[in-house]
């Protein structure tokens, strides 16, 4: 029997405790620093040598994301897919949950994404039809957008409410929150404007700020919040209440929205008086923040709502009148929730990240301004009290956790009452959301020479970094004097690009001479779960080069830049963003397969093998023979 | 047991533990390529019209074989006309030819369906739809160039 003093064990303590410490100091300095400012001064992205011009259109092939994305988007629909999660949870998942409140909370995450159409009367009906909703605008089917979002605005603005009184707040009809209500409006009237309807745009715009304005605390709390916070604040009472006030009511792009509608209709006199609210950020005091966001989200909703530097240009009434092209830039995915608290049964939001932050727009490739940020959907979800929802929840919580210590004490069962209340009685909150909704509108309006037009949007990142994959080019965007143009335009990564992602793997095996090699098949699968989807016997492949204009990034690529194969196809794209800059994917020869197993083999039949390389092996369906990074960043004028 | 053997045996099987799962964990092999090709600023060609981009002179329906699919109009039917098209017809019996064929030319007050409705897709693409495409979307510029995406 081994002995230890209790110096040792004193010294092991110290040991382990040391050691958490190190880790948690590591842990900090490891996440990235917290961003509160956006740098507006544009970096340039490296043009490569001897090209003059982007791929020419009529040789991008037809499955290309450039030709077939929106395609695509809306064809999930019709398989009951989901849309821009960057977390799914399996049903296998689910049904293994070892609690209740888990369970909840992970199919509350799917459903905010889900486009699976539900009965109408189902707890969650309306978010299937808010996601798709989101891909018809995405794709410019306003007529059946505006239906859905209808058909959910008549659920949403209904008071009567029933379920989840006891038990999980998701036992209720999903009525969304009121910005996602506000949003719901919002882009209704955006449709209804577009559509030259600016009667129904103006109510529809009306009812968003009406929704926004439910957000205002009542007097009760507005003064008590003024009384613990107007120092901190640096305000005297009156200016506090002041702005506790107008956040409740500071949809920006809402009453830009209605600025501009009633211009349309002739009312000047209110239009100027929606105009100035559109003038004015006000920032949300700490407090609201921590509320609203916990421990978790407050720290990074510094990074994701902004105080804009400058002034908004386009907030001008003549500008309006004169101004014959609009661009509406959506950035972002909308917030998402988690639970927290004792019980789970507080719901905080905290921001989902994205790249994008800053665009440019062009028309026929010369710089005519960069939109302006007018919403922010964090903003409007920390800006807002949250006291009378919490305090329900908090009372079930202490109703729940009274309920498991009473049932302690009930004679020879009390244990197992206990634990099956404690496992199977969920209080969480309702962490399902509009997942698919954009988090931040920037708008630009100019005024454009008649005519069709060729209109670029370019993407920044916070710090003025080119984001290539985000960028669009809209070709023959009509532009007259007698009818203003709005171009709805979202940040999808990938969405123009030319030439789809495509998975490759390393050539083993080589004879050079002989012109045969292997490669391990399973890295070549279309379908990883099934096994038959990969290249088969007699099929054709592509054996390519990678390279990159810096020798050092190429062979950081050879060695460092597999795939996890616990990544989920989203996670890669996320992980490889800019990773590629400068990159030029070579086609070498192309092979038959000859025997398939584990390790497939190959024998060139076009072009001739090195020794001493290094080859990738891809399906033979890569669009070009020679692909080059290429970026319009590098082609347009300022 | 003494101390200095219990410590020899736990180096041991710490070590023949990080030996197994390092000999049994193969690097993968898998790559992403992910490089982005940015379409050119140059429009390309523009093969089908409509009235958001106006008539392209010189052209005759799509429903007779030719690239038009401007929604009809009088002066539409004037400039058919003097490109020597239609001779024999005037706008009504247009539009009956295609109420007659089932094409859709505008839905009830005028909402863009961007051809993804019932009718959908495109004339072109071998729909019943005539609606103009929505401007700024992958449709849009799909119709005018004829370019039919491929899933």
């Amino acid at each position: 029997m081994i002995r230890f003093s209790k110096a040792q064990f004193m010294a092991l303590f110290i040991l382990i405790f040391a050691m958490f410490l190190l880790q948690a100091c590591g842990a900090r300095h490891a996440a990235p620093p917290i961003q509160t400012t956006i740098n507006h001064d544009k970096k340039s992205w490296p043009k490569p040598a001897e090209i003059e011009e982007a791929m020419d259109y009529a040789k991008i092939p037809n499955d290309s994301n450039a030709v077939a994305y929106d395609k695509r988007m809306v064809e999930k629909i019709d398989n009951n897919e989901v849309i821009w999660a960057d977390r799914y949870y399996s049903d296998a998942m689910i049904n293994s949950a070892p609690t209740e409140m888990l369970r909840d909370i992970w199919k509350a995450n799917n459903l905010s994404y889900s486009l699976e159409a539900q009965v109408k009367g189902d707890n969650d009906f309306i978010l299937p039809l808010l996601n798709r909703s989101m891909v018809y605008i995405s794709v410019g089917a306003y007529h059946s957008a505006f239906k859905l979002l209808l058909n959910a605005k008549n659920v949403m603005d209904s008071v009567y409410q029933e379920g989840g009184e006891l038990g999980a707040e998701q036992g209720k009809h999903f009525k969304g929150e009121h910005y996602e209500k506000a949003l719901a409006s919002f882009y209704m009237g955006m449709m209804l404007y577009i559509h030259g309807d600016y009667q129904n745009a103006r109510a529809m715009f009306l009812s968003a700020v009406e929704i926004d304005r439910e957000s205002i605390p009542n007097r009760e709390i507005i003064q008590d919040w003024v009384k613990k916070n107007r120092q901190s604040l640096g305000l005297s009472s009156d200016e506090a209440a002041a702005l506790y006030n107008t956040l409740g009511d500071d949809n920006r792009v809402v009453h830009y929205m209605l600025a501009k509608t009633l211009v349309r209709l002739d009312d000047y006199g209110n239009a100027k008086v929606e105009l100035d609210k559109t003038k004015q950020y006000n920032k949300v005091p700490n407090h609201m923040v921590n509320e609203a966001c916990g421990a978790m989200g407050n720290h990074m909703a510094k990074q994701y709502d902004i105080e804009p530097s400058n002034e908004n240009p386009y907030a001008d009434i003549e500008r309006f009148e004169t101004d014959n092209l609009v661009v509406f830039v959506s950035m972002g995915h909308a917030p998402t929730k988690y639970a927290g608290g004792h019980e789970g049964n507080t719901d905080y939001v905290t921001p989902r990240q994205y790249p994008e932050r800053q665009a440019e727009v062009y028309v026929d490739g010369k710089l005519i301004g960069e939109p302006y940020p007018l919403f922010n959907l964090l903003h409007q979800a920390s800006s807002t009290s949250r006291s009378i929802k919490d305090n329900i929840q908090g009372g079930k919580a202490f109703g729940k956790t009274t309920a498991v210590l009473a049932a302690r004490f009930i004679p020879f069962i009390g244990g197992i009452i206990s634990d099956t209340v404690q496992n199977n009685w969920s209080v969480v909150a309702d962490t399902r959301r509009w997942g698919t909704a954009p988090n931040e509108v920037q708008v630009l309006s100019a005024r454009v020479e008649p005519g069709l037009h060729t209109v670029t949007v370019l993407f920044y990142d916070i710090n003025g970094n080119p984001l290539p994959h985000y960028e669009q080019t809209h070709y023959y965007v009509p532009v007259s004097d007698e009818k203003e143009t709005v171009l709805i335009s979202r940040a999808i990564r990938d969405k123009w690009n030319a030439v789809n992602g495509f998975y490759c793997t390393r050539v083993r095996s080589m004879e050079a001479e002989r012109g045969v090699f292997e490669y391990v098949s399973k890295d070549l699968f279309e379908n990883a779960e099934d096994l038959n989807s990969g290249i088969k016997k007699d099929e054709m492949v592509a054996v390519v080069k990678v390279e990159f204009d810096d020798p050092a990034k190429t062979q950081q690529f050879i060695e460092a830049g597999t795939v996890s194969p616990y990544l989920s196809e989203e996670m890669i794209k996320q992980n490889f963003a800019n990773q590629f800059q400068g990159v030029k994917v070579l086609k070498v020869a192309e092979a038959k397969v000859i025997r398939n197993g584990k390790h497939s083999k190959c024998k060139v039949t076009k072009g001739q093998l090195e020794e001493n390389q290094v080859y990738f092996v891809t399906a033979n369906n890569i669009p070009f023979d020679n692909i080059i990074e290429l970026s319009n960043h590098s082609f347009v004028s300022r | 047991m003494k101390r200095r053997h219990f410590l020899k045996i736990l180096t041991g099987t710490l070590a023949a533990g990080v030996a197994f799962i390092g000999g049994c964990s193969s690097k993968p092999t898998q790559y992403y390529v992910n490089p982005y090709v940015a379409k050119s600023l140059t429009p390309p060609e523009i093969k089908h019209c409509f009235i958001t981009i106006g008539h392209k002179k010189g052209t005759k329906p799509f429903i007779y074989g030719g690239t038009c699919c401007c929604t009809p109009t009088h002066e539409l039917m004037e400039q058919y006309h003097a490109d020597g098209y239609l001779l024999d017809m005037n706008v009504e019996d247009l539009l009956a030819e295609y109420e007659i064929r089932g094409i859709v030319l505008e839905h009830g007050e005028g909402w863009q369906c961007n051809n993804m409705c019932d009718s959908g897709p495109h004339l072109v693409f071998g729909g019943k739809c005539m609606v103009p495409p929505t401007v700024g979307t992958q449709n849009y510029e799909n119709v005018i160039t004829g370019k039919k995406p491929k899933i």
